[in-house]
């Protein structure tokens, strides 16, 4: 996977989680991965047109409390329950979303699935592409980790 | 003024809510599917609603116009779409 088609979902979310009120905004690591391993949440978003596959969001259930309080105006969020649940679902949605419109301000028309979230204690994903890559961040100390499996298609 | 909110993220529901209460507009409905939408809209009559561009069941502005232009006329349809980092 070439380096320009997973910057889009880096400055996705070094932009966006500072507009949600997060000040630190890190990257961690970044490496190859084909298999994503969690103990909390799991968010899938698809993707369609030029640019096709997967993003795959990934954290502990504890960070995505932690995010969905900051996301709900500093709300106390006690368990991930349906509105945490939402609120995470919104974000996963929002850092695609934005990761789209740059693909498409760089001439590349992409379409995003709305998104689908798992939670439990053991949860393993299988990444079906050669190449894909695992970007850990931390968002004021809260750890992220993005899978990004996409591929170019040549536009028609 | 009455608002409607239509989208299907109970959180989106839930900020957009806040921000129009706390600028002291009046929330008069909120549905999150069509079905529920055209329903609502009949029922409370709202001045404005606030549509999300995506959802399961309807797609797109022109769809989410035609849906409700078709099922209440096309004399006053005050409509505001709204989606996440698009």
């Amino acid at each position: 996977m070439e380096v320009k088609y997973i910057n889009p979902f880096l400055l996705a979310f070094t932009n966006i989680m500072p507009q949600l009120g997060f000040v630190n905004v890190e990257k961690k690591n970044i490496g190859l991965a084909s298999t994503v391993q969690s103990r909390g949440i799991v968010i899938n978003v698809g993707l369609v047109g030029n640019i096709r596959g997967n993003v795959i969001y990934s954290m502990p259930i504890a960070s995505g409390r932690q995010i969905a309080k900051v996301m709900m105006m500093g709300m106390d969020v006690p368990e991930f329950d349906e509105m945490a649940q939402s609120a995470i679902s919104e974000l996963s949605n929002m850092l695609t979303a934005h990761a789209a419109t740059d693909f498409s301000n760089s001439g590349l028309e992409v379409n995003i699935s709305t998104p689908t979230m798992m939670f439990g204690d053991n949860i393993t994903v299988h990444i079906d592409m050669p190449q894909s890559l695992k970007v850990d961040f931390e968002a004021d100390g809260l750890p992220v980790s993005i899978y990004v499996a996409v591929r170019s298609v040549a536009k028609k | 003024m009455k608002f409607m909110i239509v989208d299907d993220s109970a959180f989106s529901v839930m900020m957009i809510r806040d921000i129009l209460e706390q600028n002291g507009y009046n929330v008069v409905a909120t549905a999150g599917n069509k079905e529920e939408m055209l329903h609502v809209f009949k029922e409370t009559t709202p001045d404005l609603v606030t549509m999300d561009l995506t959802m399961p069941d309807i797609d797109g502005l022109e769809s989410v116009t035609a849906s409700i232009a078709t099922e209440f006329g096309e004399a006053t349809l005050n409509v505001g779409f709204a989606g996440s980092g698009r």
